[in-house]
Protein backbone atom coordinates (compact mmCIF):
# COMPACT_ATOMS: atom_id res chain seq x y z
CA UNK A 1 0.00 0.00 0.00
CA UNK A 2 1.76 3.13 -1.25
CA UNK A 3 -0.09 5.97 0.43
CA UNK A 4 2.57 8.57 -0.33
CA UNK A 5 4.33 9.31 -3.61
CA UNK A 6 7.67 11.01 -2.92
CA UNK A 7 7.78 12.76 -6.32
CA UNK A 8 4.30 14.18 -5.84
CA UNK A 9 5.19 15.47 -2.36
CA UNK A 10 8.41 16.98 -3.67
CA UNK A 11 6.55 18.66 -6.54
CA UNK A 12 4.09 20.43 -4.24
CA UNK A 13 6.09 20.97 -1.07
CA UNK A 14 9.51 21.35 -2.67
CA UNK A 15 8.79 24.56 -4.60
CA UNK A 16 7.67 26.71 -1.61
CA UNK A 17 10.51 25.28 0.47
CA UNK A 18 13.05 26.14 -2.26
CA UNK A 19 11.61 29.68 -2.60
CA UNK A 20 11.80 30.11 1.16
CA UNK A 21 15.41 28.92 1.28
CA UNK A 22 16.43 31.26 -1.59
CA UNK A 23 14.76 34.24 0.11
CA UNK A 24 16.34 33.41 3.48
CA UNK A 25 19.81 32.93 1.97
CA UNK A 26 19.61 36.15 -0.09
CA UNK A 27 18.16 38.03 2.88
CA UNK A 28 20.89 36.77 5.20
CA UNK A 29 23.65 37.50 2.70
CA UNK A 30 22.41 41.00 1.89
CA UNK A 31 21.49 41.61 5.55
CA UNK A 32 17.85 42.37 4.68
CA UNK A 33 15.68 41.05 7.53
CA UNK A 34 12.46 41.72 5.59
CA UNK A 35 13.40 39.13 2.94
CA UNK A 36 14.06 36.48 5.61
CA UNK A 37 10.76 37.20 7.39
CA UNK A 38 8.88 37.27 4.06
CA UNK A 39 10.39 33.94 3.01
CA UNK A 40 9.45 32.25 6.30
CA UNK A 41 5.93 33.76 6.26
CA UNK A 42 5.33 32.60 2.67
CA UNK A 43 6.52 29.11 3.58
CA UNK A 44 4.23 28.89 6.65
CA UNK A 45 1.28 30.14 4.56
CA UNK A 46 1.88 27.65 1.76
CA UNK A 47 2.33 24.77 4.23
CA UNK A 48 -1.01 25.66 5.82
CA UNK A 49 -2.90 26.06 2.53
CA UNK A 50 -1.40 23.24 0.50
CA UNK A 51 -2.88 20.16 2.24
CA UNK A 52 -6.24 21.67 3.08
CA UNK A 53 -7.12 23.47 -0.16
CA UNK A 54 -4.78 22.84 -3.09
CA UNK A 55 -4.04 19.13 -2.55
CA UNK A 56 -7.69 18.43 -1.73
CA UNK A 57 -8.72 19.97 -5.09
CA UNK A 58 -5.99 17.98 -6.81
CA UNK A 59 -7.29 14.80 -5.18
CA UNK A 60 -10.85 15.41 -6.42
CA UNK A 61 -9.59 16.23 -9.93
CA UNK A 62 -7.31 13.18 -10.12
CA UNK A 63 -10.00 10.91 -8.64
CA UNK A 64 -12.42 11.98 -11.38
CA UNK A 65 -9.77 11.09 -13.97
CA UNK A 66 -9.29 7.69 -12.30
CA UNK A 67 -13.06 7.07 -12.31
CA UNK A 68 -13.06 7.21 -16.13
CA UNK A 69 -10.77 4.17 -16.23
CA UNK A 70 -12.90 2.13 -13.79
CA UNK A 71 -14.97 0.45 -16.53
CA UNK A 72 -11.78 -0.79 -18.26
CA UNK A 73 -10.74 -2.45 -14.99
CA UNK A 74 -14.18 -4.05 -14.58
CA UNK A 75 -14.89 -1.96 -11.51
CA UNK A 76 -18.24 -0.22 -11.09
CA UNK A 77 -18.54 1.53 -7.77
CA UNK A 78 -21.77 1.72 -5.79
CA UNK A 79 -20.58 3.87 -2.92
CA UNK A 80 -18.03 6.65 -2.80
CA UNK A 81 -16.66 8.21 0.40
CA UNK A 82 -14.30 11.13 0.74
CA UNK A 83 -12.03 11.27 3.75
CA UNK A 84 -9.19 13.59 4.73
CA UNK A 85 -6.58 11.18 3.36
CA UNK A 86 -8.25 9.84 0.24
CA UNK A 87 -11.34 8.86 -1.73
CA UNK A 88 -12.76 5.36 -1.19
CA UNK A 89 -14.88 3.40 -3.68
CA UNK A 90 -16.79 0.21 -2.91
CA UNK A 91 -18.08 -1.79 -5.86
CA UNK A 92 -20.98 -4.21 -6.17
CA UNK A 93 -18.69 -7.22 -5.83
CA UNK A 94 -17.34 -5.94 -2.52
CA UNK A 95 -14.01 -4.67 -3.86
CA UNK A 96 -12.40 -1.56 -2.43
CA UNK A 97 -10.51 1.02 -4.52
CA UNK A 98 -8.68 3.98 -3.01
CA UNK A 99 -7.20 7.16 -4.46
CA UNK A 100 -4.80 8.47 -1.81
CA UNK A 101 -4.41 12.20 -1.21
CA UNK A 102 -0.60 12.11 -1.38
CA UNK A 103 -0.52 9.58 -4.24
CA UNK A 104 -3.47 10.47 -6.49
CA UNK A 105 -1.89 9.34 -9.76
CA UNK A 106 -2.27 5.64 -8.92
CA UNK A 107 -5.37 3.68 -8.00
CA UNK A 108 -4.94 1.31 -5.07
CA UNK A 109 -7.12 -1.80 -5.19
CA UNK A 110 -7.39 -2.93 -1.60
CA UNK A 111 -8.24 -6.43 -0.48
CA UNK A 112 -11.33 -6.06 1.76
CA UNK A 113 -10.41 -9.25 3.61
CA UNK A 114 -7.51 -7.26 5.11
CA UNK A 115 -9.92 -4.76 6.70
CA UNK A 116 -10.17 -5.19 10.46
CA UNK A 117 -11.47 -3.33 13.54
CA UNK A 118 -14.36 -1.55 11.79
CA UNK A 119 -16.18 0.79 14.17
CA UNK A 120 -17.98 4.12 14.37
CA UNK A 121 -16.26 6.78 16.46
CA UNK A 122 -18.89 9.31 17.50
CA UNK A 123 -16.30 11.68 19.03
CA UNK A 124 -18.20 11.79 22.28
CA UNK A 125 -16.80 14.00 25.04
CA UNK A 126 -18.55 15.51 28.10
CA UNK A 127 -19.00 18.73 26.06
CA UNK A 128 -20.48 16.96 23.01
CA UNK A 129 -19.11 15.57 19.77
CA UNK A 130 -15.99 16.97 18.07
CA UNK A 131 -16.64 14.89 14.95
CA UNK A 132 -17.88 11.54 13.69
CA UNK A 133 -15.91 9.02 11.66
CA UNK A 134 -15.84 5.42 10.58
CA UNK A 135 -12.55 3.87 11.69
CA UNK A 136 -10.94 0.71 10.39
CA UNK A 137 -7.57 -0.85 9.90
CA UNK A 138 -6.35 -1.72 6.41
CA UNK A 139 -3.26 -3.93 6.38
CA UNK A 140 -2.69 -2.85 9.98
CA UNK A 141 -2.84 0.89 9.28
CA UNK A 142 -5.62 2.90 10.90
CA UNK A 143 -7.85 4.81 8.47
CA UNK A 144 -10.58 7.26 9.41
CA UNK A 145 -13.37 8.36 7.09
CA UNK A 146 -14.93 11.46 8.61
CA UNK A 147 -18.64 12.02 8.13
CA UNK A 148 -18.64 15.14 10.33
CA UNK A 149 -15.90 17.45 11.56
CA UNK A 150 -16.74 20.21 13.99
CA UNK A 151 -14.28 22.98 13.23
CA UNK A 152 -14.98 25.17 16.25
CA UNK A 153 -16.06 23.61 19.53
CA UNK A 154 -18.49 20.76 20.01
CA UNK A 155 -22.00 19.77 18.93
CA UNK A 156 -24.57 18.22 21.23
CA UNK A 157 -24.84 14.44 20.83
CA UNK A 158 -28.54 14.80 19.94
CA UNK A 159 -27.88 17.49 17.31
CA UNK A 160 -29.40 16.40 13.93
CA UNK A 161 -26.02 16.88 12.21
CA UNK A 162 -24.33 14.52 14.68
CA UNK A 163 -27.11 11.93 14.39
CA UNK A 164 -27.01 12.01 10.58
CA UNK A 165 -23.21 11.68 10.65
CA UNK A 166 -23.44 8.68 13.02
CA UNK A 167 -25.98 7.10 10.67
CA UNK A 168 -23.65 7.62 7.68
CA UNK A 169 -20.66 6.20 9.56
CA UNK A 170 -22.74 3.17 10.68
CA UNK A 171 -23.82 2.60 7.07
CA UNK A 172 -20.25 2.84 5.83
CA UNK A 173 -19.13 0.37 8.52
CA UNK A 174 -21.88 -2.01 7.43
CA UNK A 175 -20.77 -1.74 3.77
CA UNK A 176 -17.16 -2.45 4.72
CA UNK A 177 -18.22 -5.47 6.78
CA UNK A 178 -20.25 -6.77 3.81
CA UNK A 179 -17.28 -6.17 1.49
CA UNK A 180 -15.05 -8.13 3.89
CA UNK A 181 -17.56 -10.99 4.05
CA UNK A 182 -17.89 -11.10 0.24
CA UNK A 183 -14.11 -11.10 -0.14
CA UNK A 184 -13.82 -13.95 2.34
CA UNK A 185 -16.39 -16.07 0.50
CA UNK A 186 -14.77 -15.61 -2.94
CA UNK B 1 -45.78 50.42 4.89
CA UNK B 2 -43.00 48.42 3.28
CA UNK B 3 -43.37 44.70 3.84
CA UNK B 4 -40.48 42.64 5.20
CA UNK B 5 -39.54 40.48 2.22
CA UNK B 6 -37.50 38.06 4.39
CA UNK B 7 -40.40 37.19 6.66
CA UNK B 8 -42.88 37.15 3.79
CA UNK B 9 -40.88 34.75 1.69
CA UNK B 10 -43.00 31.61 1.26
CA UNK B 11 -40.22 29.20 2.19
CA UNK B 12 -39.57 30.93 5.53
CA UNK B 13 -43.29 30.98 6.36
CA UNK B 14 -43.62 27.35 5.33
CA UNK B 15 -40.64 26.34 7.47
CA UNK B 16 -41.97 28.26 10.49
CA UNK B 17 -45.38 26.65 10.07
CA UNK B 18 -43.81 23.20 9.70
CA UNK B 19 -41.77 23.79 12.88
CA UNK B 20 -44.85 24.94 14.77
CA UNK B 21 -46.94 21.99 13.61
CA UNK B 22 -44.23 19.32 13.96
CA UNK B 23 -45.71 16.28 15.67
CA UNK B 24 -49.10 17.91 16.37
CA UNK B 25 -52.31 16.58 14.86
CA UNK B 26 -54.02 19.16 12.62
CA UNK B 27 -57.04 21.28 13.51
CA UNK B 28 -60.36 20.35 11.95
CA UNK B 29 -61.25 22.71 9.10
CA UNK B 30 -64.96 22.60 9.99
CA UNK B 31 -65.20 22.85 13.79
CA UNK B 32 -61.66 24.18 14.53
CA UNK B 33 -61.03 21.66 17.30
CA UNK B 34 -57.72 19.82 17.53
CA UNK B 35 -57.88 16.36 15.94
CA UNK B 36 -56.72 13.29 17.87
CA UNK B 37 -54.16 10.80 16.60
CA UNK B 38 -55.31 7.19 16.59
CA UNK B 39 -53.23 4.96 18.83
CA UNK B 40 -51.30 2.75 16.42
CA UNK B 41 -49.47 4.44 13.52
CA UNK B 42 -48.64 2.59 10.31
CA UNK B 43 -44.96 2.20 9.47
CA UNK B 44 -43.48 2.43 5.96
CA UNK B 45 -40.02 2.33 4.45
CA UNK B 46 -38.97 5.14 2.07
CA UNK B 47 -36.43 4.74 -0.75
CA UNK B 48 -34.23 7.46 0.78
CA UNK B 49 -30.98 7.48 2.73
CA UNK B 50 -29.72 9.95 5.36
CA UNK B 51 -30.24 13.52 4.15
CA UNK B 52 -31.63 12.76 0.66
CA UNK B 53 -34.01 15.49 -0.46
CA UNK B 54 -37.50 15.10 -1.95
CA UNK B 55 -40.73 17.06 -2.15
CA UNK B 56 -43.31 15.43 0.15
CA UNK B 57 -46.62 14.79 -1.59
CA UNK B 58 -49.43 12.25 -1.42
CA UNK B 59 -48.43 10.95 -4.87
CA UNK B 60 -44.84 10.39 -3.70
CA UNK B 61 -45.91 8.45 -0.59
CA UNK B 62 -48.47 6.40 -2.55
CA UNK B 63 -45.80 5.38 -5.05
CA UNK B 64 -42.78 4.79 -2.80
CA UNK B 65 -43.98 3.61 0.63
CA UNK B 66 -43.24 -0.04 1.48
CA UNK B 67 -45.08 -1.31 4.57
CA UNK B 68 -43.06 -2.78 7.44
CA UNK B 69 -44.11 -4.19 10.79
CA UNK B 70 -41.54 -2.82 13.18
CA UNK B 71 -38.74 -0.24 13.47
CA UNK B 72 -36.24 -3.11 13.74
CA UNK B 73 -36.88 -3.79 10.03
CA UNK B 74 -35.47 -0.39 9.03
CA UNK B 75 -31.99 -0.85 7.47
CA UNK B 76 -29.14 1.36 8.72
CA UNK B 77 -29.29 4.84 7.23
CA UNK B 78 -32.64 4.28 5.52
CA UNK B 79 -35.50 6.72 6.06
CA UNK B 80 -38.95 5.58 7.11
CA UNK B 81 -42.29 7.26 7.76
CA UNK B 82 -45.19 6.89 10.14
CA UNK B 83 -48.80 7.46 9.14
CA UNK B 84 -51.29 8.51 11.76
CA UNK B 85 -54.99 8.64 11.16
CA UNK B 86 -56.22 11.80 12.91
CA UNK B 87 -59.90 12.00 13.86
CA UNK B 88 -61.81 15.11 14.91
CA UNK B 89 -63.48 14.38 18.31
CA UNK B 90 -66.40 16.72 17.50
CA UNK B 91 -67.41 15.98 13.91
CA UNK B 92 -65.51 12.75 13.13
CA UNK B 93 -63.68 14.22 10.10
CA UNK B 94 -60.44 12.31 9.33
CA UNK B 95 -57.01 13.40 8.08
CA UNK B 96 -53.66 11.66 7.79
CA UNK B 97 -50.42 12.92 9.35
CA UNK B 98 -47.17 11.67 7.83
CA UNK B 99 -43.89 11.92 9.72
CA UNK B 100 -40.71 11.11 7.81
CA UNK B 101 -37.82 10.17 10.10
CA UNK B 102 -34.30 8.76 10.21
CA UNK B 103 -33.65 6.22 12.96
CA UNK B 104 -30.13 6.47 14.34
CA UNK B 105 -29.51 3.75 16.90
CA UNK B 106 -32.37 4.37 19.38
CA UNK B 107 -33.02 8.02 18.49
CA UNK B 108 -35.47 9.15 15.83
CA UNK B 109 -34.61 12.24 13.85
CA UNK B 110 -37.77 13.78 12.45
CA UNK B 111 -37.23 15.15 8.93
CA UNK B 112 -40.64 16.15 7.52
CA UNK B 113 -44.15 16.33 8.92
CA UNK B 114 -47.08 16.80 6.55
CA UNK B 115 -50.88 16.49 6.68
CA UNK B 116 -53.10 15.02 3.95
CA UNK B 117 -56.77 14.33 3.35
CA UNK B 118 -57.75 10.73 4.06
CA UNK B 119 -58.75 10.10 0.44
CA UNK B 120 -55.28 11.10 -0.84
CA UNK B 121 -53.51 8.28 1.08
CA UNK B 122 -56.37 5.79 1.34
CA UNK B 123 -54.38 3.18 -0.62
CA UNK B 124 -51.85 2.97 2.23
CA UNK B 125 -54.40 2.40 4.98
Amino acid sequence: MNKVDGKYILKWFGTPTAVMLVLVIIGAAADVALLVVMGIMLWILSMALLPSIILKKQLIKKALEQEKSFSQKGFSYQQKFTSSNGIFYIDAGGRLAIVWKYNPDSLYMADPSKITDIRTNDGKTPAGSYGVCCEFKLEGKKIKIWTLRVSNGYLDMRNPKVLEAISKADKLGELLKNARTNAGSR
Amino acid sequence: MKKNSFLNSPSIMKLALQYKLAGKPPKCALCRSRMEKQDRPLLFLLPLYHDDEYIPSAAYYNRHCTPIEDVSQIPTGRRACRLWVCVCPSCGRRKIAVEDFLRVRDVELSEKYTIYEEAELSSLL
